[in-house]
């Protein structure tokens, strides 16, 4: 994750129309943030079942069966951000993927062992809030804030046909770290840095297959601006 | 103009499935109709007894298998019971009557119903059970030990009289020069549980959508199916078994290709993503699906869809076109 960070970091001081080191490095200063990010979600396990039939006695005994999983992507993620002390800020966050629902058949009984897929791709909206929270005691160098966030989202899942829609929650708890490229607290754009976090996403209800919470590992690199 | 039409069995043997079917008559004018009643159908039972089984048994474990096909809420059908009538059943007397016959010829048959139908329509008019006094019967709550269950083959044999077809969800090994069933998931699967089970008083997923299908209530709205065709070998596959799974709940409801191009079309779905497992029945009794059994395609390998079909709520998934594996 640092050498990402890093090279995140010397890409956006590149590009950057004034070199970050004229800058002074002051706390970041501007009190709106915008930001997008690539955001790389991990897949998860919806849940295993069994293609069951009954037997004499009442008993069942599987005809094959079955692991769904939404397995990892890459979407995209949106924020607005607003501080609210010196050390939270409060955010509107949301992002799109495309993450593959995957059925995993196996020990068909005629067909054999397997594995056996299927799959598809799930359109996945998320749209929500969070709240960021500066760990400035933990500072070794004024450009690097390190920071704790948590929030939920509305999620809300549209099938390859687009026929059927799932809804549901997104919890999200993770930290990261914001490195200030650029910060003159004068004129529109007062601050420009990048930021990359580390989150676990728990999805209720939605897509699932067992009626279970499921958890994702997810990280995000973003550049932001702040106002 | 009517017809008769003579359907039936279960018996004690099986094949390897699952669907349901429901019965289509051909018209005068050369129209497929489903067979159904027009109306609530009002029952007789015989005031027959057999050893196990009194009259009275008879009537109430007749009733408790009419029962279980009017508690499916997605299901509007209901039964009247009649009264005891010394009518036959077989009688083509306009009278839907339900008991005991003895038949010792028919060595493989538990029972048979038999059918009056409008051909203009489909409409049905009688629908008539034997249950076969050549074997031996119960009422035991829990079953009894080398004795059929009569309550599980009277909620076979009205799902019969209701309409529906034979489904080919069960695994069976031979036994005997006949088979037996190892599972099923189907009160519909053409072949009997043994002596004994009372597993074939529950109906299944596949029943419940069979009977939805056919008389749908206000929440079968709420439900969805899938369609689509079946081909090997670039060809259209006919008598294809087409299974869908809900990746949700574990449940199986199945159909066959029924036309020339391979169609097939599986109603009464919970809306959600489905897996489509399509297979030949090559260890079946064909005869208990289709009266043509030559044209049915066995040529292939089980095979499931490489996409995940969702089900809409209310709506079809669109046309799905599976190229099953040829052998």
């Amino acid at each position: 994750m640092t050498t990402r960070l890093s090279l995140i970091a010397a890409l956006t001081v590149l590009l950057a129309p004034v070199p970050a080191r004229a800058q002074a490095p002051a706390a970041e200063s501007g009190r709106f943030e915008v930001g997008v990010a690539p955001i790389w979600i991990g897949g998860a396990s919806l849940g295993d079942r069994a293609a069951n039939e009954t037997t004499r006695d009442g008993g069942a005994v599987p005809l094959f069966t079955t692991t769904t999983t939404l397995d990892a992507t890459i979407g995209v993620e949106f924020r607005f951000g607003v501080r609210v002390t010196r050390h939270i800020d409060v955010e509107a966050a949301g992002s799109y993927a495309r993450p593959p629902l995957v059925a995993t058949v196996r020990s068909d009984f005629e067909a054999g062992p397997g594995p056996f897929t299927a799959e598809e791709r799930v359109r996945q909206f998320s749209m929500g809030g969070t709240v960021l929270w500066r760990l400035r005691a933990l500072r070794r160098n004024p450009r690097w804030t390190p920071f704790v966030i948590g929030g939920v989202r509305y999620v809300r899942q549209l099938h390859e046909t687009e026929t059927l829609l799932e809804d549901g929650e997104w919890y999200e708890a993770g930290g990261g770290v914001k490195y200030l490229i650029r910060s003159n607290g004068r004129g529109l754009m007062k601050s420009i840095g990048v930021r990359g976090d580390v989150r676990a996403i728990v999805r209720t209800a939605s897509l699932d297959v067992d009626g279970r919470a499921h958890v994702s590992p997810a990280f995000a690199a973003s550049f932001y601006v702040r106002f | 103009m009517k017809c008769v039409l003579a359907i039936v069995l279960a018996v004690a043997q099986c094949n390897v499935a699952h669907a349901y079917t429901l019965f289509g008559v051909e018209t005068s004018d050369g129209r497929r109709v489903t067979m159904k009643w027009p109306r609530t159908p009002r029952y007789f039972v015989t005031g027959d007894a057999v050893g196990g089984v009194s009259a009275a048994d008879f009537q109430a474990a007749i009733a408790r298998a009419f029962a279980r096909w009017e508690a499916v809420p997605a299901s509007t059908v209901t039964y009247q019971f009649g009264g005891v009538t010394a009518a036959r059943p077989g009688d083509d007397d306009g009278t839907s009557t339900l008991g005991f016959m003895n038949h010792p010829e028919l060595d493989r048959v538990l029972a048979s119903t038999s059918f009056l139908v409008d051909d203009t329509t489909g409409a049905l008019i009688e629908s008539d059970i034997f249950f076969n006094a050549a074997f031996p019967w119960s009422v035991a709550p829990a079953g009894e030990a080398g004795r059929f269950d009569l309550e599980s083959i009277a909620t076979h044999e009205t799902g019969h009289f209701s309409g529906l077809g034979h489904s080919a969800l069960g695994e069976t090994t031979s036994q005997n020069g006949g088979r037996q069933v190892d599972s099923a998931e189907a009160v519909m699967f053409p072949i009997a549980y043994s002596r004994g089970s009372i597993a074939g008083r529950t109906l299944k997923a596949d029943d419940i959508a069979g009977v939805s299908d056919l008389y749908p209530s206000a929440d079968f709205a709420g439900s969805g199916s899938i369609s689509g065709r079946v081909t090997n070998g670039g060809k259209p596959s006919f008598g294809a078994h087409v299974v869908a799974y809900d990746l949700a709940n574990g449940a199986m409801v199945g159909g066959f290709t029924l036309t020339s191009q391979g169609d097939f079309a599986i109603a009464g779905l919970s809306p959600g993503p489905h897996l489509l497992r399509v297979e030949p029945l090559d260890d079946a009794d064909l005869e208990s699906f289709f009266d043509d059994p030559a044209r049915v395609d066995l040529g292939f390998r089980v095979t499931f869809y490489s996409r995940i079909i969702v089900v809409p709520r209310g709506g079809d998934s669109g046309t799905v076109v599976v190229a099953v594996t040829p052998k």
